[in-house]
């Protein structure tokens, strides 16, 4: 299956989530910007807040679906909130707002058929585009026919005419864990196309599938990332050996010349996963979900990594980007503003809740004065300060 | 040898080093914040008979008053740790080179202030000068997009770890900040009495 074409004017973007039931959130209802920084101790459910963007992929993929992504997380019993009433539905609630100013509400609420049962049903599904209704379920086929509640409508191809735009969207999410080792095994994707695998397996092959002009630019604007933090780097290009297969090589600037050219090989596992980043950053599509890219970093490009991620989506014309960490020296950037960070919390009851920083007046005060995110906002993450936490202004 | 509360004033301190026709020897890095700057800084006053010079860069932070801290924190101060404070913080230096600033943000030197150590908040200065860049990328990077909550853009960092690594002239900067032009004096004469 190849990948879509999406207009640049139409590219989506996420602007709101609501949840209820999801996982260790029994509620939430936070607005996201182009780039949003998840901070939470260990445990504390940040993994469980980019797992419902996977959710959506994984809801519109190819072979994908309600039941299959419902699957894939072990069952409703583990897709549930454990702290919500019980057996209460699950609802997933996002807006979109397109470049061009197409706003987009995708709703969808599901639940097993009863409370022993693994069957999992659409409870509701609603579509709506600045404003207007284009799909509310269940609908009067819905009712002849219940077996129909089986499936989202996002995900057949059949019935989402209208906004097969969404279901798109929801398919160019990616998920990034980037693991060096893999990613230098370098293998056909295993999602089936280049650039599913969020292992990054598939990189040197999707690198190689981009149309040469594209290629060659962003691999100038990662070379231009590496000259400020590789020593002696001097260029960076896609090679292929005499099997065919991609190679990325990077030059240096080295008195030997035999040392002076490298394969992926030999890169540092830091190098290939950065790289792995900035290329997918560049890319003009929907959500990039980092998962701590902080993780075998040097300090040099950690603390500089917020600021590389600005620059990347400005090259890609702004790629969404959520980022999970608990990176101090990342965080220490100040050009990271407080309506960029949602906070992982305790909730009272139990289970976690999120709370934008900027709603918490001390934060957005500190950090009006200059105090960085890792003075501020991380500080309240800690487990010993939870107590303080104070209502939202 | 050089330490220093963040990552600019890092880059910043290894400039001053070079001003005084010195070179860096051993390790340069950042606490990466104040409360790590001035919890890591005994350590480095104790190590400091075996380490040579060690420049360890700070803001002074007008919020507070420093001399207590300083002697809570170092009661005995060995002579090799030459411990600056940029007052009322780094900004206020990278500012004191105005001709130089004011070409790297491509505002009108006028824009500038004539006494930077008496800014206020030198950090949203810049950031405010900034703002008046006749470059769309600078006005963007540097600062905030209104309502964001926050004081800087979000290339603040990378735009001002170039100005000081390819346009920034401490020298020229400390005719007009006088904790700079102490800072320079103090570092000139602990390397040539280490000489």
């Amino acid at each position: 299956m190849s990948q879509r074409k999406s207009d640049p004017s139409r590219i989506l973007r996420f602007t709101n989530l609501k949840l209820a039931s999801w996982k260790n959130f029994k509620a939430a209802d936070v607005r996201l910007g182009e780039r949003t920084f998840i901070i939470g101790p260990n445990a504390s459910g940040k993994s469980n807040l980019l797992e419902v963007f996977r959710f959506l992929h994984d809801l519109a993929a190819d072979g994908g679906g309600l039941a299959k992504a419902v699957a894939l997380r072990e069952g409703m019993s583990k897709v549930r909130s454990l702290h919500a009433t019980s057996n209460s539905a699950v609802n997933i609630t996002v807006e979109m707002l397109s470049a061009c100013g197409e706003k987009w509400t995708y709703a969808l609420t599901f639940d097993t058929l009863s409370a022993k049962s693994e069957q999992v049903l659409v409870s509701s599904e609603t579509v709506l585009k600045d404003g207007q209704v284009v799909l509310q379920r269940p609908d009067q086929h819905d009712r002849i026919d219940s077996d129909r509640l089986r499936q989202t409508a996002i995900e057949q191809v059949s019935s989402n005419k209208l906004f097969r735009h969404l279901a798109d969207f929801f398919r160019s999410i990616r998920f990034m864990n980037a693991v060096p080792q893999l990613i230098r095994e370098g293998q056909i994707s295993p999602g089936g196309y280049p650039g599913a695998d969020p292992l990054g397996r598939d990189l040197l092959q999707h690198i190689r599938a981009a149309p040469k002009g594209e290629r060659t630019r962003r691999l100038k604007a990662i070379a231009r990332v590496l000259t400020r933090v590789v020593p002696d780097f001097r260029d960076l290009r896609l090679e292929q050996d005499e099997q065919g297969k991609p190679h990325l090589v990077v030059g240096f600037a080295h008195w030997r010349s035999q040392a002076a050219r490298q394969r992926e090989s030999q890169f540092s596992d830091g190098t290939l996963r950065l790289i792995a980043m900035l290329w997918s950053l560049q890319e003009a599509a929907g959500p990039l979900l980092l998962e701590e890219p902080e993780w075998s970093l040097h300090t040099e490009i950690v603390q500089r990594l917020a600021a590389f991620i600005a620059s990347m989506q400005a090259l890609s014309g702004g790629r969404q980007v959520l980022i999970s960490t608990h990176s101090d020296r990342m965080l220490a950037d100040p050009g990271i503003a407080a309506d960029e960070l949602l906070l992982i919390t305790p909730a009272p009851k139990g289970g976690s809740m999120i709370t934008p920083a900027a709603r918490q007046a001390i934060i957005a005060k500190a950090m009006q004065q200059g105090l960085s995110a890792a003075e501020t906002a991380l500080p309240m993450t800690r487990m010993h300060t939870m107590p303080l936490f104070g209502r939202p202004a | 040898m050089v330490f220093a509360e963040g990552f600019l004033d890092r880059l910043a301190a290894e400039r001053l080093v070079l001003a005084v026709g010195s070179t860096v020897e051993g390790t340069s890095s950042d606490a990466g914040g104040r409360d790590a700057f001035w919890r890591t800084i005994p350590r480095y006053n104790a190590a400091a008979p075996h380490l040579g010079l060690i420049l360890a860069l700070a803001d002074h932070d007008s919020r507070e008053c420093v001399g207590p801290r300083l002697k809570a924190t170092l009661p005995h101060h060995h002579a090799n740790l030459i411990l600056r404070l940029s007052v009322p913080m780094l900004e206020a230096w990278l500012l004191a080179d105005r001709t130089a600033l004011a070409g790297f943000l491509h505002v009108p030197v006028a824009a500038l202030p004539d006494d930077p150590d008496a800014v206020e908040h030198p950090k949203r200065e810049v950031v405010n000068i900034a703002r008046r860049s006749t470059r769309r990328q600078i006005r963007e990077g540097m600062a905030p997009a209104p309502g964001r909550g926050g004081l800087c853009g979000p290339l603040y960092t990378p735009t001002v770890e170039a100005f000081i690594a390819s346009a920034w002239d401490p020298l020229r900067a400390a005719k007009r900040s006088p904790s700079l032009h102490r800072a320079l004096r103090a570092l000139r004469t602990a390397t040539r009495s280490a000489t």
